[in-house]
């Protein structure tokens, strides 16, 4: 992608995101806003130069995930963001578990029973270490949801 | 002032030295695996000091740091890969050594280099930062708000390689500081009605994100042969030679020093322009320039020792005015508010016991780092070997473990994750994750500086007075705009000469 047109896209957002943050002011006693208020002015101007530079002297190009496999990075994302959802909302153990695994077996190079069985392992003393510490040791205990 | 019996009770504390040396060893491990970082490990082990007592998490903390500098010095010297930022510099002189066969003594030089360095940098900490703890009395409210700016700018300016869109990475950070309560009023800001967001974003989950997640992601490579890694052949007496080659050439390690601490000062600059600084003034200084990147001690020495020495100096201003002088620092910083430690005067008097235990424990933790080295280099080579996609799924798992123990939130784990693909968003739109994190840490400091301004001044009946006619502010002011102005200009040079 240019980085003009990516630089001119980003100004447009953070122009939408100050606007979308401002009417969020309305109704506050006026010592709460001043100081987000003066924030969101800067930001909007800084805005407007990213675009106006963009427009005026922009080159070059951003490869937004550069020597990453685009499909492996798409990959790793989703899961990463389906185990943090399962964990939370459905169930820890199984939504870590089973990410985890997912996760090893997407990534890893070879796709073997003996991998399988290796990462397996890995995962169950991962977070048998992970559970010893957190809850035996710090007493923070994992959140119990839908499921066990 | 501090009780140094206090002091040396809390350091022989058998805990407190378990709890470092596996701090260090997990710091040497992170900075030994090439994409993992000293920052990446603080962010991840922040987590996992909340159940110890303060100056112990601290030392942790500070210890996975100076592990990490020794340990990126490691993949550098073996397999021609820096493992962190800093240690680019080293492969120059540390491959081309290992690839002679010298493997053992290039490894050895970096670790005596390394602990040099180090202690040379928590002796300026111990030695300046008292007095600059002082300076820090005469600063007001406006000063407070002044400082922030300028380390915020500074930072953003630095960090990112692009003034503007770091100073709009830093605003970000800053928005997201007034996300929740506001701290005067109790008025519900930028929460869209919703009760989770009450409570505001949670720094260390933010960091945890901004820092591990997108480096967690960039580990994905495609497909291929591992870099060749240089042999290493251990042999018996190579120690005492290295130590006895170190000593001829103290002078490397003396100017390396001395530009790491003055580096690491100032705020922003970090590890990785002070080593090139260093290893292009020893070649400057050397009797034989022309051997440099041949493979020699020197050319070893003078990164390794100077981005140690930097760990110590970027902690001064951190410690004593809230100003990070690198990320790792900035991550720190963020730590020591977590933990209820606020930087300045009151540090170093009310704290103090807190602030010298930390200090002085740099220098076991060095120690503990040599003999590490010494003994388990072997171990650390083997880091070198751990599956790409085996670190990226731990980074992870620990990342949402780590978010949600702080306060059992689930909300702590989703800005988390949030943090983490806006951070992957932001560094591959070159704005950098650094300057966000900052204005994230900094915000409540600076809005408290300019609320307290705001009142001070109008009790005083000049408003703009109050906040420009200051002569600490005032000095304070033109530093801001001298680093904007700076910064702007070698932006504006540098494209005009990749243009020509």
């Amino acid at each position: 992608m240019q980085e003009r047109t990516l630089d001119i896209c980003l100004g447009c957002a953070l122009l939408g995101l100050g606007a979308l943050l401002w009417t969020q002011l309305e109704g506050l006693p006026v010592e709460g806003v001043l100081f987000p208020a003066a924030l969101i002015c800067l930001l909007a101007a800084g805005s407007l130069a990213l675009i106006a530079r963009a427009l005026l002297c922009g080159s070059g190009v951003v490869d937004f995930f550069g020597e990453t496999p685009a499909r492996q990075w798409c990959m790793a994302t989703a899961l990463f963001a389906a185990q943090c959802i399962v964990a939370m909302y459905v169930s820890f153990r199984l939504g870590m578990g089973c990410g985890m695994l997912l996760m090893l077996f997407l990534l890893s190079p070879a796709r073997t029973g003996r991998s399988l069985a290796g990462n397996v392992l890995f995962v169950a003393a991962f977070l048998g270490a992970l559970e010893i510490f957190f809850c035996r040791i710090m007493r923070i205990y994992f959140p119990e949801n839908l499921l066990f | 002032m501090f009780d140094f019996s206090t002091v040396l009770s809390n350091l022989s504390d058998p805990v407190t030295l378990v709890l470092m040396a596996a701090s260090a060893s997990f710091g040497i491990v992170m900075g030994a695996v090439p994409g993992l970082s000293g920052t990446l490990g603080i962010a991840l082990l922040l987590p996992f000091t909340f159940g110890v007592e303060p100056h112990q998490a601290l030392l942790m903390l500070g210890s996975v740091y100076c592990g990490s500098e020794y340990g990126g010095s490691i993949p550098s010297i073996l397999i021609n890969t820096p493992g962190t930022a800093a240690a680019l510099c080293t492969t120059f002189d540390g491959h081309p050594m290992a690839m002679k066969g010298q493997a053992q003594k290039a490894l050895f030089t970096a670790l005596i280099a390394s602990i040099f360095g180090g202690l040379f940098g928590v002796t300026a900490l111990l030695f300046l930062s008292s007095p600059l703890a002082a300076v820090s009395m005469s600063f007001g409210a406006p000063e407070q708000f002044w400082l922030c700016v300028f380390a915020l700018t500074i930072i953003a300016s630095l960090s990112s390689g692009n003034v503007l869109k770091g100073i709009l990475g830093a605003l970000l950070g800053l928005l997201l500081s007034c996300v929740g309560m506001d701290p005067v009023t109790a008025a519900p800001r930028f929460t869209f009605n919703t009760m989770e967001l009450m409570g505001g974003v949670n720094v260390v989950p933010a960091l945890i994100g901004l820092f591990a997640i997108p480096q967690a992601l960039m580990l994905l490579r495609p497909a291929g042969a591992r870099p060749p890694m240089a042999p290493y052949v251990p042999a018996p007496g190579v120690l005492w030679e290295t130590i006895r080659d170190f000593c001829r050439r103290i002078w490397v390690a003396g100017l390396s020093g001395v530009i790491g601490v003055v580096v690491g000062i100032m705020p922003g600059a970090g590890g990785n322009i002070a080593t090139f600084v260093a290893y292009n003034e020893t070649r400057r200084f050397s009797r034989t320039p022309e051997k440099f990147g041949t493979g020699i001690m020197e050319g070893i020495m003078a990164p390794e020792v100077c981005n140690n020495a930097v760990v110590g100096g970027a902690q001064i201003p951190m410690l004593t005015l809230g100003i990070p002088g690198s990320a790792p620092a900035a991550v720190m910083l963020g730590a020591l508010m977590t933990h209820g430690l606020k930087p300045g005067f009151a540090l170093f008097t009310e704290q103090a016991d807190i602030v010298y235990t930390y200090s002085v424990g740099l220098i076991l933790s060095n120690l503990m780092i040599l003999l590490l080295g010494c003994f388990f280099v072997r171990l650390f080579v083997t880091a070198l070997k751990i599956p790409a996609h085996y670190l990226l799924v731990s980074i992870m798992a620990m990342s949402v473990v780590g978010a949600y123990s702080i306060n059992s939130s689930t909300m702590d784990v989703m800005s988390m994750l949030g943090c983490g693909i806006l951070g992957y968003l932001l560094i591959r739109a070159r704005f950098g994750v650094a300057p966000l994190a900052l204005g994230l840490i900094l915000g409540g400091t600076l809005e408290e500086g300019f609320k307290l301004s705001l009142h001070l001044g109008e009790a005083e009946g000049n408003v703009v007075a109050f906040f420009f006619s200051r002569p600490q502010s005032l000095a304070l002011i033109a530093l801001t705009a001298l680093s904007l102005i700076y910064s702007f200009w070698k932006e504006f040079s540098a494209r005009k000469r990749a243009a020509a």
